[in-house]
């Protein structure tokens, strides 16, 4: 792993951490925040948000809709495609509880998503301007879910 | 669309009119031959491809195993980053056709592109599509809207 992907994951990791607990004020700190138009483009959303108060009121209804949220993350690859300006790429899980009826037994949902994030170099270090989750389309994951279980019904005959 | 990024929305419409034409000549001269870490990734992949001939091989696969692609481009945001990088995100609506029939969908797309040689070069592409729960959520709630009376007609009669 060269320098910089190393510095750049560090950085990833530190932002997924604060999934936990929902500490939106944690990851905001990741992003550069002189940026006019920061773009967060979740897997779940249907538009991206583009701008502060889209991505602030974003990460204030997740604290609403989610009971738990973790995230791990990995297969990192950075490279600077120009002074200071860099391009990330990474592979994530992660694993939420939705709110709901108290005394509902509530299972957690999880996915994976292929992270792509622009960062640019700040006084204090590199800062996100530009990420989007890309799940797996529809017809690929339906094929993942059917050979699961193809696996699960014949392990003797799916090696 | 920041100020100086119209090149990048013109290059949008080049890439979605090459691929609408299945033309893998067209598409590739936009993409950055040279650049050997230069990343395509689908939205069916988890792979990245990197590299021209993944990239190559990919594109022309693509365009020979279709009957038919469309690509419209929708509410793109593009930026300079730099005099030489600029950043496109856009809602691209897909459609492809082979014997089995047409099927479609839309990615969001982020493409960023470099300037060398003074010519704009596509060398990192990624879609991602829509939470697969939503996509699925989708297509009930339009079953649902077609009514209770929308029972498709058997292909033979029984």
């Amino acid at each position: 792993m060269n320098a910089l992907t190393e510095d750049i994951t560090a950085l990833i990791q530190q932002y997924v951490s604060y999934s936990e607990g929902m500490n939106f004020t944690g990851k905001k700190a990741m992003w550069d925040a002189d940026d006019p138009a920061p773009l967060l483009m979740p897997e779940e959303a249907h538009s991206p948000l583009v701008g502060w108060d889209a991505i602030n009121t974003y990460w204030s209804k997740s604290r609403v809709i989610m009971e738990s949220l973790k995230s791990q993350t990995a297969n990192h690859h950075a490279r600077e495609i120009e002074s200071g300006i860099a391009i990330a790429t990474y592979d994530m899980r992660w694993i939420a509880t939705m709110t709901g009826p108290k005394d509902t037994p509530k299972k957690p949902l999880s996915a994976d998503v292929r992270v792509t994030a622009l960062l640019r170099k700040k006084p204090e270090g590199w800062r996100i301007f530009h990420l989007m989750e890309g799940p797996l389309d529809l017809m690929s994951m339906a094929r993942k879910a059917y050979s699961q279980k193809a696996r699960n019904l014949f392990p003797e005959h799916t090696p | 669309m920041t100020k100086g990024s119209g090149p990048i929305e013109a290059l949008l419409s080049k890439w979605s009119w090459a691929w609408s034409n299945r033309d893998p000549q067209a598409i590739l001269s936009l993409w950055d031959n040279s650049d050997v870490e230069a990343t395509y990734l689908p939205a069916e992949r988890h792979d990245p491809l990197i590299g021209l001939t993944a990239v190559s091989d990919y594109v022309n696969s693509m365009c020979a195993v279709h009957d038919q692609v469309q690509h419209r481009i929708k509410s793109p945001i593009c930026r300079l980053l730099s005099n030489k990088t600029g950043l496109a995100f856009y809602s691209l609506d897909w459609m492809v056709r082979d014997k089995r029939g047409p099927i479609g969908g839309t990615y969001r797309v982020t493409a960023v592109w470099h300037k060398s040689n003074g010519r704009w070069r596509l060398f990192h592409y990624a879609e991602a599509p829509l939470a697969p729960l939503l996509e699925l959520q989708s297509f009930y709630e339009s079953v649902a809207a077609e009514g209770l009376k929308a029972i498709p007609a058997r292909t033979q009669p029984l």
